[in-house]
């Protein structure tokens, strides 16, 4: 009787903490150097076939980072903070599945984020882009040449060792902020297929 | 007439079956993790703050002060630029107008130098977007990003702190969420 009681009482407090720390479920602590950004994304999708099939996705390459170059947009008015980062990266175009690109084409890529006189910002659910890094983006021209990606940690998959990932599988600290269409190591072949076999149906 | 010890036997029964009723629930909590109406950012406002929300630049959206309502009993009245106390506001909202971005709101919580609360923020709302957006729509976007000031992250579903505006499941767009308890 005395044990089924220490296991009750154990339990009980076990579970209280377990409750109390999901209802207090924090988010890791960003370094001090690393203001985080909360954004509300203007469009979001349910499915690939909605992400690639939307009229805001005007172009889906396969693309390799050459370059970037961040800055800060300080607004004229005063701030609190010194500012938004912004990153303009330069992606060289591989493979064009959906749009006019053509391959070798290199078009810049507009990114909130960045690093500045030692400041890092990162939007919480669409870590910064990397320069070298292999990607089928989901894109809106916004300006000629212009390009940000559609929906954000939507509209990014990252290449590697020929298996394509979708946003928290290879960009840490994300969010899996991707679901439902979460794509954890398919063959990229496979992924660019399903895509092509998609823009078909239309 | 049942001999005395069935009794303890039932008793020892029963809570045998309240001790797997908690550790099942505690297994539960463990590895699904606990369903929560929201979710908290890594820190917190000190309490001898007021969250004084003030705004520049704005042509003026009438939904600031509804939004507001969402989260507190007594809303928040933004001042205009000609009124800011530098040493009485922690909350500063901008207009921007950008077109280079995919998001209609942004929000940076700044911590304070020594401690690990938060003691300023900048709100950014996107009028690319808002310009276009019906009222309700404004105000879903306004509300969600004052949701951030006060320390909430993303939820998934028919909250007001969904992180889209348009689209399916989206915040406005699927589910018309536009205050912390109404809908349209």
């Amino acid at each position: 009787m005395k044990k089924l009681i220490l296991i009750l009482s154990v339990a009980a407090v076990a579970l209280m903490l377990v409750l109390a720390s999901g209802h207090l479920a924090n988010r890791s602590s960003p370094n001090s150097n690393v203001t985080i950004v909360e954004v509300s994304w203007a469009r979001g999708y349910n499915s690939l076939k909605e992400l690639a099939t939307s009229p805001y996705t005007n172009a889906i390459v396969r693309g390799i980072l050459i370059d970037a170059k961040s800055y800060r947009e300080k607004p004229q008015e005063p701030t609190r903070g010194p500012g938004l980062i912004f990153t303009d990266y330069l992606l060289e175009v591989q493979l064009v599945v959906k749009g006019s690109l053509k391959v070798s084409d290199v078009i810049t890529i507009h990114q909130t984020g960045g690093a500045v006189d030692g400041e890092t910002m990162i939007v919480r659910d669409d870590p910064p882009l990397r320069v070298g890094d292999t990607l089928i983006l989901f894109l809106h021209e916004y300006e000629s040449g212009k390009y940000y990606i559609e929906a954000g940690p939507q509209g990014r998959f990252a290449i590697q060792n020929g298996l394509a990932y979708s946003l928290g599988e290879v960009y840490e600290p994300a969010e899996a902020m991707t679901r439902p269409f979460k794509t954890y190591g398919q063959s990229e072949t496979q992924f660019i297929n399903s895509i092509i076999s998609i823009l078909k149906q239309e | 007439m049942s001999p005395p010890y069935t009794a303890e036997i039932r008793m020892r029964k029963s809570l045998l079956l309240l001790a797997t009723a908690l550790m099942v629930t505690l297994m539960l909590g463990l590895f699904i993790g606990v369903a929560s109406a929201y979710t908290l950012l890594d820190r917190r406002w000190p309490e001898t703050l007021v969250l004084a929300i003030y705004y520049y630049n704005f042509s003026g959206y009438s939904e600031v002060v509804p939004a507001s309502d969402s989260w507190c009993t007594t809303p928040i009245r933004p001042n205009l630029y000609k009124h800011v106390h530098w040493t009485s506001a922690y909350v500063f909202a901008h207009q921007l107008n950008n077109p280079g971005v995919s998001w209609d709101g942004a929000t940076l919580l700044y911590p304070g130098p020594s401690g690990p609360e938060y003691t300023e923020a900048d709100v950014y709302l996107n009028h690319y977007y808002l310009a276009g957006y019906v009222s309700e729509a404004r105000q879903s976007v306004i509300a969600h990003e004052f949701g951030h000031v006060l320390g909430l992250g993303h939820e998934l579903g028919a909250v007001l702190m969904n992180q889209w505006t348009f689209g399916t499941g989206s915040r406005w767009g699927a589910y018309h969420i536009y205050t912390r308890s109404r809908t349209i």
